[in-house]
């Protein structure tokens, strides 16, 4: 039957979503471990961080349309948590920097720098949520 | 802003739901609205002006605040 063939185009993006979430995290071991080799040649290594970054770039690209898929309330809620989650990763890389420099704390990973971002955009994206279905 | 938005939601009968989708939004962009603490785009107050069969300035209306 045609009708069943149509598949909604929400569940659509959203499979695309988990599918390059996947492509993303493939991307992520597969750079990681080429990235290991730190006698590899420049090449190889140029070539490893490609992959890693196209893998987030498309994870990226269907995020964005996901959220374009929504209506405009949705897109409302979506666009102060992205505010948001970029004014506490601000305030986090201000903080550990002075902290790191004042000799409080030691290295801090990039990768929790952006640990801290998806968090924060998460719970804000709730924190939204809830202020406006309260 | 204010607006009758659940006045005239009531005096047809219909749920949240059934507006949201008449409009294209979802249940709680309409209860955001409702609630007075989300105000609608131009577009989305066109189109709720127009499954009321009314103008926009009859539902939404400007508060001393705004």
């Amino acid at each position: 039957m045609p009708q069943d063939e149509k598949r909604d185009p929400s569940l659509r993006i959203l499979g695309l979503m988990f599918g390059t979430l996947a492509v993303w995290a493939i991307t992520y071991v597969v750079a990681s471990r080429m990235l290991h080799r730190h006698t590899a040649s420049a090449r190889f290594r140029v070539t490893a961080v490609i992959i890693g970054v196209l893998g987030f770039v498309l994870w990226q690209l269907a995020t964005a349309k996901l959220i374009r898929m929504h209506d405009e309330f949705t897109r409302r809620i979506h666009l102060i948590a992205l505010a948001v989650a970029f004014a506490a990763t601000g305030l986090f890389i201000f903080t550990t920097d002075l902290l790191q420099r004042a000799g409080f704390i030691d290295f801090i990973s990039m990768r929790s720098i952006w640990l801290v971002m998806l968090c924060t955009w998460w719970l804000a994206i709730m924190g939204g949520e809830w202020y406006y279905r309260r | 802003m204010k607006n009758l938005l659940r006045v005239l939601r009531a005096e047809r009968n219909w749920s949240q739901a059934e507006l949201g989708m008449r409009v294209g939004v979802s249940r709680q962009a309409i209860n955001a609205i409702e609630t007075g603490r989300y105000d609608p785009g131009l577009p989305l107050a066109m189109k709720i002006a127009r499954v009321f069969e009314k103008k926009v300035d009859d539902i939404f209306e400007l508060e001393e605040k705004d």
